[in-house]
């Protein structure tokens, strides 16, 4: 069985790593991100009603940095950065949703109670740099400099800390599926 | 088996089951007891509470372009003004991350608090982003 | 409130004896057990909203139980050795007596004397296992532990048991 939590950090690394050169689009989409995050959802085990409504979010917000990124790439700027920003919060909406999943798949009481502490640190560490980034647009050109990076420090962590969670994560899925093979 | 018997022996000690006038006095407590019933006031409602009316205030503020008037000798000039601003919403920033951090660290995963720390922070991108526009 | 009324007064008749029971069984005091199902019982009507899978109560209901009875017995504990200390005379407990009045006492005395010698962890999986007949599933769920630390557990406690009322004996 594949791993999922494999796909769930491979998603958070496309959505997270903007690298754009020479006027090109992303080279790291935002919409292969969650289509990553559907699929790793997918191959979670669990039978919750909450499972299909996370994947079904995912695909939803595939499809909407789809067309945020065209937007951008097109040079159209419909949406411009509300569209970006919007996508940011409801990117914290959807992590949100992905760890009340994780919180309730886990029979190991020792990863369940990482899984726990990372949802908290994340989850405040995300909110926080969204409310400061908010403000930021407000200030002046100083001060906004500070804000931004704070803002961006914030998440830089927050990402940091879910891959060693997906790392952790991987870990106790892999020797999961040896008991089971030995079980056998 | 020889663990059955013991543990048998035990199960019909003689005073086993409780006294059937604590029984009933213990019923009768639960059955008549309202002040359990209300809920007891803790920090997360007196928390939420300023917190909402602070960023209703502050949204209510950008978009009629009205600044709360204070009595004052001196009426505000337009730097003292921008201050104000500034400081209001350097309130409302600290206030809402302090709310923040207070909900996610005491662990709530569901419930009124979850909902209204991400209602916050959205009303407050908004109001930003109206200011920023106005 | 009239849905939480009628809902505290079936949860009392549903569950008071096991609560009785197993407070009765963890301290060997009838006082202490009275105490024990009235406080757990005040608790349950206060968290009865937080409540959210009904399929759970029972084994909701004893975790608040045994949480009480572990700091309603600790707290009688100190407070029966304290008086000791300033008394300088040894407090006859219920449930302990003279060695010439255990000789004529019933088994079940043994086994409870026995019992009450043992760690709360260990005391509390023999209640719910060779006492009220709770299954594994129930235990590890009152306990906050996982099935096989159950299992591991109760072998323990039992041998621990085992031994203690072969000295008794």
């Amino acid at each position: 069985m594949k791993d999922p939590y494999n796909n769930l950090y491979n998603g958070l690394c496309f959505i997270f790593l903007d690298l754009k050169f020479f006027g090109l689009p992303d080279i790291f989409p935002d919409f292969f991100g969650y289509m990553f995050f559907a699929y790793g959802i997918h191959l979670l085990p669990s039978i919750r009603k909450l499972k299909y409504w996370t994947r079904n979010f995912a695909i939803v917000l595939t499809v909407l940095s789809f067309v945020v990124e065209l937007d951008q790439w097109t040079g159209t700027l419909l949406l411009g950065q509300i569209g970006v920003q919007l996508l940011q919060f409801l990117l914290i909406l959807f992590m949100y949703f992905l760890f009340q999943l994780l919180l309730h798949i886990h029979e190991n009481k020792a990863f369940e109670a990482k899984t726990f502490r990372t949802y908290q640190i994340y989850m405040t560490l995300m909110l926080c740099g969204f409310v400061i980034q908010s403000f930021a647009i407000n200030l002046d050109a100083n001060l906004q400099e500070v804000a931004l990076t704070i803002s961006i420090l914030l998440q830089l962590i927050a990402f940091i800390l879910f891959v060693f969670y997906c790392r952790s994560g991987s870990k106790y899925f892999k020797s999961k599926q040896q008991s089971n093979v030995q079980s056998f | 088996m020889e663990d059955r018997e013991l543990f048998d022996t035990l199960k019909n000690r003689p005073d086993i089951e409780p006294e059937q006038a604590f029984s009933s006095s213990l019923r009768r407590e639960l059955e008549n007891n309202p002040k359990l019933k209300t809920k007891k006031v803790t920090v997360a409602p007196l928390l939420t509470i300023p917190m909402t009316i602070a960023i209703f205030v502050f949204l209510w503020m950008i978009t009629t372009g009205q600044t709360l008037e204070i009595r004052s000798t001196a009426s505000p000039i337009i730097s003292q003004e921008k201050t104000m601003v500034f400081t209001g919403g350097l309130f409302v920033l600290l206030s809402l991350v302090l709310f923040i951090i207070f909900v996610f660290s005491k662990g709530y995963t569901k419930g009124k608090l979850v909902f209204i720390t991400f209602a916050l922070s959205l009303c407050v991108w908004v109001g930003n982003l109206v200011y920023a526009n106005w | 409130m009239h849905k939480n009324q009628l809902q505290i007064e079936q949860l009392y008749d549903a569950y008071h004896r096991d609560v009785y029971h197993f407070a009765l069984y963890y301290t060997n005091s009838k006082q202490e057990a009275e105490d024990i199902t009235q406080e757990t019982f005040l608790k349950v009507l206060k968290q009865l909203h937080h409540l959210k899978d009904g399929e759970k109560v029972k084994t909701w209901i004893l975790t608040i139980a045994r949480n009480t009875a572990v700091d309603i017995h600790r707290k009688q504990k100190i407070k029966r050795l304290l008086t000791e200390k300033l008394t300088k005379q040894p407090i006859l407990t219920e449930g302990i007596e003279p060695p010439a009045i255990v000789e004529k006492n019933e088994q079940w005395q043994i086994v409870q004397q026995a019992l009450m010698t043992l760690k709360s962890h260990d005391r509390t999986i023999i209640i719910c296992r060779m006492l009220k007949d709770y299954t594994i599933q129930e235990t590890a769920a009152i306990l906050d532990i996982s099935e096989v630390k159950v299992r591991v557990d109760f072998h323990r406690a039992m041998a621990r048991l085992r031994k203690k009322v072969g000295r008794r004996n």
